[in-house]
């Protein structure tokens, strides 16, 4: 038993003297796994066919230029946790994105040198992460974040140490930070258009249900606005903890609460709580009389809950259904790194990182040698990118997006039908 | 002479814990600013460590929801600096009665303090006074953990609901944005009262007041009979112990920069129990040295894996997850117990072994 013990003992110690020894060694250790990245970037950019030139010369202009001549930006994403499922295509589209544009010369003859972090969808593993790319590895620029907890815990750091961060996801739009770009759908891109679209097409009556979090409150409560507006009926509401997977008795009551007339199911629930929802509303066959509609159902979503999903409604700014050759050319880059299977599963979010890299590529040229925060900022103002889900645009008061509107219908094989989209792209309105 | 016999009879946890503070001294001379952050964060656990093992390791109260304490000391904070500031998300004009406290800087820092010591006498009033002990404490304080978690994501108008607080002013008293210390400045702050902290557990322990917390350990009924009041004793150890819990928070919100549910939930309270079971319950070295360990290892496990590449980055966990397994399957008794325990039995055995000695003069001089 004792020598179990000692064993024990050498084992912690030696994984203690390794974890000391990593201390000094940490940033050469990111720097082996960039220079693996950027040999995948040339394999990747050999997939495009006009492209192959463009790799040769990435090559060449890789072992000339020092390492000064190289941009540093981190990405930082759930690859485990929570929220990691939703996170992948995010991941995956940054760094699709990334090795394009290296592929294509990089920002005015420099490359662009990433680091990875994993912030396993926790707030304060956000920060540290974070601080960890700011102050070690000196990044210029941060993409990545989903949960809001994360972006709300990061913001005093970016304040402190001026460093930009391009948030992809979309979210509520409640508190924007000067620091911040977003390149996602704010509430007034989505529900504005998605409530009187339902009144018209589906029924008059609405039963509001989300997930006690800022973003599904935030959402339930414009939706309430909205209805008083346009004489709307509100039949009942209902926020449930983050956790909760059994719906049965919010099911009985709207079965109680609304009559055989139909009625409009409005339900913002989170990850795994949204596909049990989907689930037991499904199994309960209220599917003839009521149609769930969601800015939470994505292809990811649609194609994981199969016949629970369909025929019901979902609204954001990118489906992968939609039919602009940018679109087509993503996908089919994103197939062929990735697999197609996984590009089936492409998202809103994933769309809107891809479009996140290739802003701040933009705004990285515009400003330069200067790396500053305030001119990389500065320089995201009025910025316009030709995206998969059509031309965006940055608006230089908020540093959110312009983007249209669109409502989609899930169809039986789990892509999801664009059935609305607005005229022209929407100003952004972040508070309101 | 006699000091001497004394110093060497000194438990080897003490000299680890003279190294631990000598190196945290030394610790932002030879590390980056990156390094200090995360050690000022680290010490603050340790803060929390030491609190859950005055209950826990002395008094046998096995609290599986201590975060409920911690998160308290750093809301109020949090509140406070988010009143201060006028965060955006704040709707309401004026802090409620209940709060009221919190405009003031000093109070914000009292509040953090003695907000978790109410708690914890509320709570232990119902628990201590109506007998509830072992394994059902420890069931009632873990069910406090996951409703105080959704109690604070409910309340978003005070506590900003899941997206958490922002906290800009790194320091001890002012909440106001443009208040700033440096990270290094902080570290001593926070350094000291590690310090502060682990005197007054090192000397509560060996007072006649430790001695009784200790006697609740091993065997209450026994203690009843002697006259003691257990349920008084064990009302005070969790009044103080929620108390450093609180300032423990409070100090990380400082370091970290925000507050979140997640630091008043479940997650975090079975963290502490680990990184004080690991290390070693009942000798305070063991708190420190055990969320020293994994906290530091988590963060940099994280990044060497990440390191290596994207795909890579998951399996740290299962790294650590296979030396926790190992370290509770080997050593039950912690790291630190482990040390404390090879050392009780040298010192038994030469004792032993002079007593021996003396039997044998003794025969050889009265043959």
């Amino acid at each position: 038993m004792t020598k179990f013990k000692q064993l024990a003992l050498t084992l912690v110690a030696l994984v203690t003297a390794l974890g000391m020894g990593a201390c000094s060694a940490g940033s050469s250790s990111t720097t082996a796994g960039v220079t693996t990245t950027a040999g995948g970037s040339t394999a990747a950019g050999s997939d495009l066919a006009e492209s192959s030139a463009a790799g040769e010369q990435t090559t060449a202009a890789g072992s000339t230029t020092a390492d000064g001549d190289r941009i540093k930006i981190g990405l930082v994403f759930s690859l485990t946790g929570a929220t990691a499922i939703s996170e992948q295509c995010m991941y995956n589209s940054a760094i699709l994105a990334l090795d394009e544009i290296n592929a294509a010369g990089g920002i005015g003859g420099r490359q662009i040198d990433y680091i990875v972090k994993d912030y396993a969808t926790d707030a304060d593993t956000a920060v540290k992460v974070v601080k960890d790319l700011i102050l070690q590895d000196q990044v210029s620029a941060i993409v990545g974040l989903y949960t809001s907890a994360s972006r709300v815990a990061v913001e005093p750091v970016l304040e402190e140490y001026k460093v930009p961060l391009v948030y992809p996801t979309f979210y509520e739009g409640e508190t924007p930070n000067p620091y911040v770009i977003y390149t996602g759908a704010v509430p007034n891109q989505q529900g504005d258009y998605f409530i009187p679209y339902l009144m018209d097409n589906v029924s008059r009556n609405f039963y509001l249900i989300g997930t006690d979090t800022t973003y599904a409150a935030t959402i339930n409560e414009q939706a309430k606005v909205k209805l008083a507006e346009l004489g709307g009926n509100l039949v009942g509401e209902e926020l449930v903890s983050s956790d909760t997977t059994d719906f049965s008795d919010v099911i009985a009551k709207i079965r109680n609460q609304t009559g055989d007339e139909g009625c409009v199911i409005y339900a913002n629930l989170n990850g795994d709580s949204g596909t049990a929802f989907y689930t037991q509303f499904h199994a309960a066959g209220l599917a003839d009389n009521y149609t769930i509609a969601s800015f939470i159902m994505d292809e990811s979503f649609s194609t994981a809950l199969g016949d629970a999903a369909v025929g019901t409604y979902a609204c954001v700014n990118y489906f992968n259904s939609i039919d602009t050759p940018a679109n087509s050319a993503y996908l089919k880059s994103y197939a062929a790194e990735f697999g197609e299977d996984q590009a089936k599963a492409v998202t809103a979010v994933g769309e809107s990182t891809y479009d996140a890299v290739n802003l701040l590529a933009q705004a990285l040229e515009k400003s330069g040698s200067d790396l500053s925060a305030d001119t990389i900022l500065a320089n995201f103002d009025n910025l316009t990118f030709d995206a998969p889900q059509g031309t965006i645009k940055v608006d230089p008061e908020t540093h959110h997006i312009y983007c249209k509107a669109r409502i989609g219908l899930v169809q039986s094989d789990g892509s999801i039908k664009v059935v609305y989209e607005t005229d022209d792209v929407i100003k952004p309105e972040p508070t309101r | 002479m006699p000091l001497l016999t004394k110093v060497r009879q000194l438990p080897v946890n003490r000299w680890i814990d003279l190294a631990l503070f000598l190196f945290l001294l030394t610790f932002p001379i030879w590390q980056n600013t990156y390094w200090v952050y995360i050690m000022s964060g680290i010490m603050a656990y340790m803060i929390f460590a030491l609190s859950l093992d005055l209950l826990w390791g002395y008094t046998g109260l096995m609290s599986m929801g201590h975060s409920v304490l911690f998160g308290a000391g750093g809301y109020m904070i949090g509140i406070a600096s988010a009143w201060a500031n006028q965060a955006d998300w704040i709707k309401f004009d004026q802090l409620p009665w209940f709060l009221a406290i919190l405009s003031q800087p000093l109070g914000a820092f009292l509040a953090a303090l003695f907000l978790p010591g109410l708690i914890a006498l509320f709570i232990g009033l119902f628990m201590f006074s109506g007998k509830i002990r072992g394994v059902f404490f420890s069931l009632i304080t873990l069910a406090l953990a996951g409703i105080s978690e959704l109690f604070v994501i409910n309340q978003s108008r005070y506590t900003h609901g899941d997206s958490g607080i922002t906290v800009t002013s790194r320091t001890l008293f002012s909440n106001s944005d443009s208040q700033r210390l440096t990270d290094q400045q902080f570290y001593f702050v926070v350094l000291a009262f590690l310090l502060g902290s682990y005197l007054l557990c090192l000397w509560l322990v060996n007072t006649r007041t430790g001695k009784v917390l200790q006697g609740i350990r091993e065997n209450e009924s026994r203690l009843t009979y002697l006259g003691y009041k257990p349920a008084a004793f064990k009302l005070f150890i969790f009044m103080l112990s929620g108390m450093m819990a609180g300032l423990a928070g409070m100090l990380f919100v400082r370091v970290q920069g925000s507050i979140n549910h997640s630091a008043i939930g479940i997650n975090l309270a079975t963290l502490v129990l680990v990184w004080v079971a690991v290390g070693g319950r009942g000798n305070l070295t063991g708190a420190l040295i055990g969320t020293l360990l994994l906290q530091f290892s988590e963060t940099k496990l994280n990044s060497v894996f990440s390191g290596i590449s994207a795909d890579f980055a998951q399996y740290w966990k299962l790294v650590l997850g296979l030396l926790l397994l190992l370290i509770v399957f080997v050593i039950p008794k912690g790291l630190i117990g482990v040390l404390l325990e090879q050392q009780q039995s040298r010192q038994g055995r030469d004792r032993k072994a002079a007593i021996m000695r003396k039997e044998v003069h003794s025969h050889d001089a009265n043959p």
